[in-house]
């Protein structure tokens, strides 16, 4: 045995499975290129090459991630394969009316059944999770975990599908399905629970997960009002401004933050239970045995916040550079922008107590939890009560 | 040396520098902030007034929360903030530095024993041997090494991620770059101008030569951000600045011509893209810049940066007939006008101005359901906003759609009017006869106006009655029929109410109100065969379906004519489109700092979150009892488990002159 221990990644680029996955991810990015190659401008070139690299490195760095990749690449060509039977720029009826006809697409793979489902079974995960926690079972648990996946595999498919199916419409509306209240809603329940996927495999337990799943529950309670109240789901071109390539990476970065931070408050709540547990003295309590110890959870916490804050920096940052090129200047104190920015302080002060002075304990987690209102308001509350530049979606 | 050491501890340094300054600052900004995007900012001040009252407007207006973010106060919690990191960086500066590159090769046994991870052995092996192995291994994971030699002990103090401590320079320096980027777009100079008097703003809407002197800003302004309309095939070499109540005029080095300006629309209807062609002229230039603007893609000159930001009308022509609505004759006049301008018009009954405000190419409205191709939106087609105001100074605000638009298969034109902009709009529909055209409603309303004709109408429609007992009770009630009439064109079927509310007790109102418009209608209706008979459609008493629905949408019509404003109906008969575009000129020199700090501020992040500082002492010395000890020891900047790993796997190695053996390892803590 060589004392070197070797950086994980480049110990998992050198068994065979982690080099057929990079191999696979260079090779389903070349194939991309050779067929879209000539409408992408260079730097949707560069989006691809980044996403790529990514890509590889997070399947490297965590091995459910290739799994879950080839499930939803799979299930997404199914979905696209289904229509087959139309051409690009067919309109939006036939798109629907071939949706309802073919037997694959009706019931798993267009975009709005990939998304329903992944719209139930978050829902049963949540339910399941809780369950494996009330009867202390641990195959309840491992059937929650999938449920999850499997949620997560289905909504990433009808997004990908979705995708393609603008384009089916017509050409011109087609973009990729994050621009507005609605797409962005299925990406903040999908990356929240990714997030949380990745710290239930590190931390070892599945304890947390009926509370993370509550948030992801609640947004999918939105996206089922919006849907039927709203008829929110139906494909709309994008306005002049949203058609930037920015806009590919500025949205997903913010989302990787709005989502950690929710995953962040939801562990609060488990936390601050236990720790009143603790606190009251009821050392008899079951929970104390089923939940992780503060310290675990604590930890996830920060974990969860620092990578978020790392994300939302990036994010402000590209979408300051965006505003300088949409709207002629980096910063025009627009209640989006603003409420980044409000949201970005509050963090900033979570992480100082917590690094610098060391607190820790019920007050911040606290916090953390009470981080989820300002976030959420950053989120949605602006564009429901705000106006602004950012036109994206409103209510 | 000892001067800065107690300057690093001067009492304002200690405050400064302070996390819980720091946090409260950072707290403040944030609700700050809130209040900002709350209250809407930098609107009219009268807005305010209405909004809140004149008393909390004046508190609000003292507390500057109408510019929150360049309020005093504001910018006083930012340059705190800034002291503050500054304080921060200073003290901790040279400490962190230090740390950085400094091994802490002075660890006593006694402390590294102390420490949270630590293992301690006696040995047979030569000190020389253990600590060239462990060497090798410690470096072999990454870390720095120092070994040191001593008379009677060797360490070897190993670091690595030392990154982390630039990450905390990066971060909060970057900060500081940041803002200063800002400031340099804040324009100082500017603000100093202001503060001197030296800038007014101008209210008025005049034309350039005329424009307040105060009100000029020379080419040479440091930084700035503005907007100007050019319509198509016109130049400007200035922008404006919106300031306090009005606007400032900014001269630019440059001249910009709009050659031609585009809107692609999806079949929505929903706009797709809006581009502008320019030309860009400059006396240094020898060669003029040709670029194509759209959204999200500007065009970069020097300093300035020049953004597709909005479109608008540029002077479109356009042809109209005037329609008088109160007279005895139903011809039209022709008029001509453009976009921006005013139009006089003197009648008989009066001077007007009509002022044509915007021409709209598109009216998209959303449907209640989809329609038969599955659209859910419709396109009204394109209309003018006018307003005509008469000598008084009274306006009526009006939109005339261009094309006929179609309900439930009928066709009207359709004029939207309100009398303030506190109202809501009403719809005028005049419907169309079968040539789509105004003339019959337009024939029959002169026949409304017209009391003598009226006269004559209604004998000979009361001769054509066979029932005696009718014609006799037509006969009686001939006089009270034009009274309803007249009231009725004066002021609809309001004026038939309020008439009955003075003459009749309230509890009979509405059955008379009922018998009212019965007769009224049969009134109307003799005006409207004489109508179909001046027409030369065939005499016919049971009126067709089409010919009933015309009949009671112009009565509807003519009732909302009673509110119409002045009587005149303008039908827009043509229009030659010239647009303008609305473009925004920005000089910002500060922007690429505050990218570069952006930039620093990312690094710095990701080097404090995940560049984790860690140590490692390996110490080989004799003890008291003359046997040879080595001590391993290791610490990590926040919590020690990532070291952890990488301390075990240390201990674990089999065969090597480091591992302690089984009976003598002893691990601390
Ligand atoms: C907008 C203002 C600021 C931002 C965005 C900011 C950002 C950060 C971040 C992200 C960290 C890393 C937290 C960690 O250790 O994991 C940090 C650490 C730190 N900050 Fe700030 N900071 C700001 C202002 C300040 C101020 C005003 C002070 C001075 C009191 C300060 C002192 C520190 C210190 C001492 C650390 C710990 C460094 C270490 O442990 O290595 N910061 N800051």
């Amino acid at each position: 045995m060589s004392l070197t221990k070797a950086s994980p990644l480049t110990q998992q680029l050198a068994n065979p499975r982690g080099l057929a996955w990079v191999v696979g991810i260079f090779a389903l990015a070349f194939l991309t290129w050779s067929k879209f190659g000539s409408i992408m401008d260079e730097f949707e070139v560069g989006i691809l090459i980044g996403t790529s690299v990514g890509l590889a490195a997070f399947g490297l760095a965590w091995r459910s991630m290739q799994t879950l990749f080839t499930f939803v690449l799979l299930m997404t060509l199914a979905g696209i394969g289904s229509y087959s039977g139309i051409d690009i720029g067919s309109g939006a009826e036939k798109v629907l009316a071939t949706a309802e006809k073919a037997f694959f697409l009706k019931f798993l793979f267009s975009s709005q059944s990939a998304i329903m489902w992944m719209n139930a079974l978050f829902v049963l995960a949540m339910l399941t999770y809780f369950f494996a926690l009330w009867k202390d079972s641990s195959f309840s648990g491992k059937v929650a975990t999938g449920l999850t996946w499997s949620a997560v595999a289905f909504g990433f498919a009808g997004l990908g599908v979705r995708w393609y199916e603008s384009y089916l419409i017509n050409p011109d509306y087609g973009h990729i399905p994050i621009s507005n209240l609605y797409e962005v809603f299925i990406v903040f329940a999908l990356v929240t629970a990714v997030l949380y996927l990745y710290y239930e495999q590190k931390a070892n337990t599945k304890a947390l997960g009926g509370f993370v799943l509550a948030v992801i529950s609640a947004a999918v309670g939105f996206i089922l009002w919006y849907t039927f109240g709203r008829e929110a789901h139906l494909i709309q071109p994008l306005v002049p401004a949203l058609k930037s390539y920015w806009m590919k990476i500025h949205v997903p970065a913010n989302f990787v933050g709005y989502g950690t931070f929710a995953l962040a408050a939801m562990i609060a709540v488990p936390y601050l239970w236990r720790s009143k547990l603790e606190a009251t003295g009821k050392t008899d309590s079951v929970l104390l045995t089923r939940l992780p110890t503060l310290a675990v959870m604590d930890d996830v916490m920060y974990k969860a916040i620092a990578f978020g804050f790392a994300f939302f920096t990036i994010a402000t940052v590209l979408g300051a550079m965006w505003a300088a090129e949409a709207w002629g200047g980096y910063w025009s104190w627009d209640p989006k922008e603003t409420w980044a920015l409000i949201v970005w302080l509050n963090y900033a002060a979570w992480l100082h107590l917590r690094m610098s002075k060391g607190w820790r304990g019920p007050v911040m987690a606290w916090w953390a939890l009470g981080g989820l209102l300002v976030t959420t308001f950053a989120f949605l509350g602006v564009n429901m009560f705000l106006s602004g530049l950012h036109s994206y979606g409103t209510l | 040396m000892e001067k800065k050491h107690s300057l690093r501890h001067h009492p304002l340094l200690t405050f400064f520098s302070s996390m819980n300054l720091a946090i409260t600052l950072l707290v403040m900004l944030a609700v700050a902030s809130v209040i900002g995007t709350v209250l809407k900012q930098n609107e009219a001040y009268s807005s305010y007034v209405i909004k809140f009252g004149p008393f909390w407007f004046e508190v609000f207006r003292n507390l500057e929360l109408y510019d929150v973010y360049s309020a005093i106060w504001f910018l006083s919690v930012l340059a705190f903030l800034l002291a503050s990191i500054s304080a921060c960086v200073w003290r901790n500066g040279a400490h962190f530095v230090k740390d950085m590159v400094s091994f802490q090769e002075d660890k006593h046994p006694a402390q590294l024993k102390k420490m949270h991870l630590s293992a301690h052995w006696t040995t047979q092996n030569t000190p020389a041997l253990i600590v060239e192995q462990a060497n090798e291994r410690i470096q072999a994971l990454g870390f720095k090494t120092k070994v040191e030699h001593k008379a009677n002990s060797q360490l070897i103090a190993a670091k690595k991620g030392s990154a982390h401590r630039l990450g905390y320079f990066f971060t909060h320096i970057a900060i500081i770059v940041i803002c200063f980027g800002a400031l340099l777009d804040s324009n100082l100079k500017f603000k100093f101008q202001e503060w001197a008097g030296m800038v007014e703003s101008e209210t008025r809407s005049l034309a350039l030569t005329d424009v307040n002197p105060k009100a000029n800003l020379t080419s040479d302004n440091f930084s700035f951000r503005g907007s100007v309309n050019i319509p198509e095939g016109k130049s400007a070499d200035v922008v404006f600045l919106t300031f306090k109540d009005g606007y400032l005029v900014q001269k630019l080095p440059f001249e910009v011509k709009v050659i031609d300006f585009r809107v692609e629309h999806y079949d929505t209807g929903m706009p797709k893209s809006f581009e502008s062609d320019i030309i860009l002229t400059a006396p240094d230039l020898k060669e003029p810049i040709k670029a194509t603007l759209s959204v999200n893609k500007p065009l970069i000159y020097k300093d300035y940066a020049i953004y597709q930001s909005s479109f608008g009308d540029g002077g479109s022509s356009l042809k109209l007939n005037a329609y008088p609505l109160a007279s005895l004759n139903s011809t039209s006049s022709p008029l001509a006008g453009e976009i921006h301008r005013d139009i006089p018009l003197n009648t008989p009954i009066g001077d007007y101005k009509v002022e044509l405000d915007d021409y709209k190419s598109n009216n998209i409205i959303p449907l209640p359901a989809a329609d038969a191709n599955g659209k859910k939106v419709k396109n009204l087609g394109s209309s003018v906003l006018f307003k005509v105001r008469d000598s008084a100074g009274q306006a009526v605000e009006y939109e005339n759609y261009l094309l006929a638009i179609d309900r439930d298969q009928a066709w009207y034109q359709v004029s939207k009017f309100r009398k303030s902009r506190a109202q809501e709009f009403d719809f005028l529909m005049i419907p169309l006869d079968a040539n789509m055209s105004m003339k019959r409603f337009m024939t029959f309303l002169s026949l409304v106006n017209d009391r003598k004709g009226l006269d004559a109408v209604l004998d000979a429609s009361i001769a054509q009655e066979t029932d005696a007992a009718k014609r006799e009770q037509l006969t009686t009630q001939k006089r009270f029929m034009q009274q309803l009439i007249n009231l009725f064109r004066a002021r609809g079927f309001d004026g038939i109410q309020g008439y009955l509310e003075q003459a009749i007790e309230a509890d009979k109102r509405e059955a008379v109100f009922q018998q009212y418009l019965e007769i009224l209608t049969v009134a109307m209706q003799s005006l409207y065969l004489k109508t179909l008979e001046l027409e030369g459609v065939a005499d016919n008493k049971d009126a067709s379906e089409t010919e009933r629905r015309f009949f009671a949408d112009s009565v509807e019509a003519m009732n909302l004519l009673a509110h119409y404003g002045p009587p005149i109906f303008f039908e827009i008969t043509s229009i030659d489109q010239r647009e303008s575009s609305g473009l925004q000129i920005t000089k910002s020199p500060g922007k690429n700092v505050v990218f570069l700090g952006s930039f620093m501020l990312i690094v710095g992040v990701f080097l404090l979150f995940y560049i984790r500082p860690q140590r490692l002492w390996l110490l080989v010395h004799h003890n008291e009892q003359g046997e040879t000890e080595v001590i391993f020891a290791g610490k990590d900047g926040k919590d020690d488990s990532q070291l952890q790993d990488v301390f075990s796997t240390l201990l674990q190695q089999p065969q090597s002159a480091t591992t302690p053996s089984e009976e003598s390892a002893y691990v601390t803590h």
